[in-house]
């Protein structure tokens, strides 16, 4: 109880020092004093802010290279999304640009025109149309006014294509130049070129001569580009002359075909 | 002694420029539980008044909020409860709490994560302090009746 008197006394001294020390300066009797106490602890404050600031720098630059780190890495896959999404807008773009050339080039009043994805190239382009959409063995596939091949088989999902360099496709056509035009028969070879036969010696055929299809085959509809000329062959002592024709499209290149329908 | 003040100027710069937690008011309670010294009340109104200095209060307003809650925590201090940690925590927390509530009474706006901070903050100074007293403050001597 006496240490508790003893306690209670210093608290009440103390307290109401507190109070008297509130109330002078609450009539700005300490000024004088406290600018004196303060010129001495400001510099020392703002010693103790600097180096804090600094200290905690050092260990901001810690937490932004987390942060960078990990922003970085959502950037990573974000960028990823978005070159993956850029990439499948340009094949949607490369394929609505191709159909719409095709159906510019071929009048869809003409010709009924079913798109279709190249999927696979063995000896025979196979695309992703089948028996299901419409697909015949027989019907012509082109890419834009470009004739690919011929359809050769049929599955419910996908088609082969018979293409114009394969040596089993026969096509009638005619070459087109300037000044030179011609009959022949267009024969595959293995590669990317084919043979125009049959042309007469008295037909003109021309290097860089386009060719185009006659049109006798039926389901062929008479103009899509074949190829180009690339070498003309004449021999003498021969019926008949041949020109090698090479395609004008890379077929790998393509992203997406038509299959003539109903030409 | 003279190292508890010095850590307590340190702290009194500290939590005038850069960390907002009452540091002082930690310390002070804590050193109260742990010793019944009269000096605790002098230290308390001493660093009131060097706080308030630093941080631009009215003279005398934080040496309020330091020596009530000293007082109560020397009072406490006398329980024989006062030897668990967990009720010391409880007790401080009411102690550091009271001194908001004194601070909101003189106008101050109440910062509720910095009371949650400062609670926070409490056994980990109770026992710096304690270990503190304990280990370095040489305590009085013990004198020992000798009969006959």
């Amino acid at each position: 109880m006496k240490v508790i008197l003893a306690d209670l006394k210093i608290f009440i001294f103390l307290f109401f020092s507190s109070l008297l020390l509130l109330f002078l300066d609450n009539l700005n009797f300490l000024n004088f004093p406290k600018t004196a106490i303060q010129t001495v602890t400001v510099p020392i404050q703002y010693g103790f802010y600097q180096t804090g600031k600094n200290i905690s720098r050092q260990f901001e630059f810690l937490f932004l290279a987390r942060r960078s780190a990990q922003e970085n890495k959502a950037l990573r896959l974000q960028l990823a999304e978005v070159i993956a999404d850029n990439s499948n807008l340009r094949t949607e773009l490369r394929e609505t640009q191709s159909l719409i050339d095709s159906y510019n080039k071929l009048s869809p009043k003409t010709f009924d025109l079913l798109p279709a994805r190249p999927i696979g190239l063995t000896r025979y382009l196979t695309i992703d149309k089948g028996s299901n959409e419409g697909a015949v063995v027989g019907q012509a596939v082109v890419f834009k006014d470009h004739y690919i091949g011929q359809i050769k088989s049929v599955s419910p999902r996908t088609s082969d294509v018979l293409l114009s360099t394969d040596p089993d496709s026969k096509i009638a056509v005619f070459s087109q130049g300037k000044d030179s035009s011609a009959r022949g028969i267009l024969s595959g070879q293995f590669g990317s070129e084919a043979l125009m036969d049959k042309i007469l010696h008295q037909e003109e055929v021309m290097k860089g001569d386009l060719v185009y299809s006659d049109g006798t085959e039926g389901k062929l509809p008479k103009g899509l580009i074949l190829g180009k000329v690339v070498e003309v062959n004449t021999r003498q002592n021969e019926v008949f002359k041949t020109a090698k024709v090479e395609s004008l499209y890379n077929i790998l290149e393509l992203d997406v075909v038509a299959i003539i329908k109903s030409p | 002694m003279i190292i508890f003040i010095a850590v307590l100027i340190i702290l009194s710069f500290l939590q005038a420029s850069l960390i907002p937690v009452d540091f002082i008011l930690l310390a002070l309670i804590a050193r109260s539980f742990v010793s019944s010294d009269k000096s605790n009340y002098f230290l308390a109104f001493a660093f009131g008044i060097l706080v308030s200095l630093l941080s631009g209060k009215l003279l005398g307003s934080p040496s309020i909020f330091y020596i009530f809650p000293v007082f109560l925590a020397s009072l406490l201090r006398k329980s024989p409860f006062l030897t668990n940690p967990v009720l010391v925590f409880l007790s401080a927390a009411f102690l550091v709490i009271l001194a908001h509530i004194l601070k909101v009474l003189q106008g101050v706006s109440p910062n509720f994560i910095l009371v949650a901070m400062e609670v926070a903050f409490i056994l980990p100074v109770y026992f710096a302090v304690r270990f503190w007293e304990e280990r370095f403050v040489p305590g009085k001597e013990i004198k020992l009746k000798m009969g006959r």
